[in-house]
């Protein structure tokens, strides 16, 4: 009796070995007695061989240092943001307590402060106090740009002599 | 997933350079086989293999554990890529390609027929010219031992599509060793 010849997908499940062991032996059986099929076979397995083979994929070999450095590269500059992030709230700080200090008078808001109960209260008063003296008392500050430059000047230092020769030298 | 790969990206995440380099080593080949691939341009692949670990190491503090690690690079690599042939309006997959598969070569060096009859370099070379989705599904399962659900879960497509794809793909590859053959004898 003449069986079918072997379908496309069972060659190739037969080759990739997921079918029962019952398959696996009628089909065995049958390349047995079949030459058509076993030509298929055998242009099938050298399509698997081609698919298997593990050749030509090869990094260079410092390709894992150059990974280092590119991820050590991006932590410094996440650093960097964050600093920058740092100063920029610091400087704020410095100048809002600057302003206050400077132009608010103390000891007349303490005594207004007093007299009253409300927090927003509070608020209005020590703004329009900042307001009154701010015509009074407004003038160039040559000391605060200097103090402001030499703080960059102390970040920029720690950041180029103190970071990024310690992130260079880790990885 | 084992606690061997749990302790190393705890330790990576924790900053040690070490358990970053083992990861690299570990599983670079995984990432050359998808990139390799999937990239015809030689001169790019060792840039977009870089941009795959760069950007692992980026997500990594977002990594579940609810997959295998391999299965979440592999998925990095395949979606890098994407974006790279994406980016260079290179063709990702289209059905009329499939049909009237057209095996010109993406590899850089030319291959001429005389000089090379060995079936194994040629077939290679004709992998090279399958659609991109075909080619990441067979080097998944063929080079780095996958199964249909895993690479379901890389390519986002569903297990069956894979497995016929992947049966699509050797039989395009079949028929034209069968074709070549027929060349040869005639
Ligand atoms: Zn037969």
């Amino acid at each position: 009796m003449l069986t079918p010849h072997l379908s496309d997908d069972q060659i190739q499940a037969f080759l990739d070995d997921t079918l029962p062991s019952s398959d696996k032996l009628s089909i065995k059986a049958h390349l047995q007695s079949c030459a058509e099929c076993e030509r298929a076979v055998a242009s099938y397995q050298d399509v698997f061989e081609a698919l298997d083979c593990d050749e030509n994929f090869d990094l260079s070999k410092n390709f894992t240092r150059k990974v280092l450095r590119q991820t050590h590269k991006q932590a410094v500059g996440a650093l960097q943001f964050g600093l920058l992030h740092i100063f920029f709230i610091l400087a704020a700080v410095i100048a809002v307590s600057h302003v206050l200090l400077t132009y608010v008078n103390i000891e007349n808001f303490a005594g207004t402060a007093q007299a009253t109960s409300g927090a927003f209260e509070t608020l209005v008063i020590l703004v329009r106090s900042a307001f009154e003296n701010l015509g009074d008392k407004i003038q160039f500050d040559g000391i605060y740009f200097i103090l402001a430059f030499i703080g960059l000047l102390g970040l920029f230092v720690l950041d180029r002599l103190v970071l990024k020769p310690h992130f260079k030298t880790s990885p | 997933m084992d606690t061997e790969e749990k302790q190393l990206i705890k330790q990576i995440l924790d900053g040690d350079t070490r358990a970053f380099k083992i990861f690299i080593e570990t599983y670079r080949r995984l990432v050359a086989h998808i990139v390799f691939r999937m990239v015809a341009n030689s001169a790019d692949r060792e840039d977009v293999c870089q941009d795959v670990f760069v950007k692992a190491y980026q997500n990594l503090h977002g990594f579940q554990f609810q997959s295998k690690i391999s299965t979440w690079l592999a998925r990095i690599a395949c979606n890098t890529c994407l974006n790279y042939l994406e980016k260079r309006r290179l063709p990702l997959f289209d059905d009329r390609a499939l049909e009237e598969m057209n095996f010109v070569s993406h590899n850089d060096d030319p291959y001429t027929e005389a000089a090379d009859s060995d079936i194994n370099r040629l077939l290679r070379h004709y992998i090279d010219a399958l659609p991109v989705l075909f080619r990441a599904i067979v080097t998944l399962y063929h080079l780095d031992g996958m199964k249909y659900e895993e690479i379901s879960q890389i390519l986002e497509i569903p297990a069956g599509t894979v497995k016929s794809y992947l049966f699509r793909a050797r039989r395009m590859l079949r028929e034209k060793l069968v074709e070549l053959e027929q060349e040869v004898l005639c």
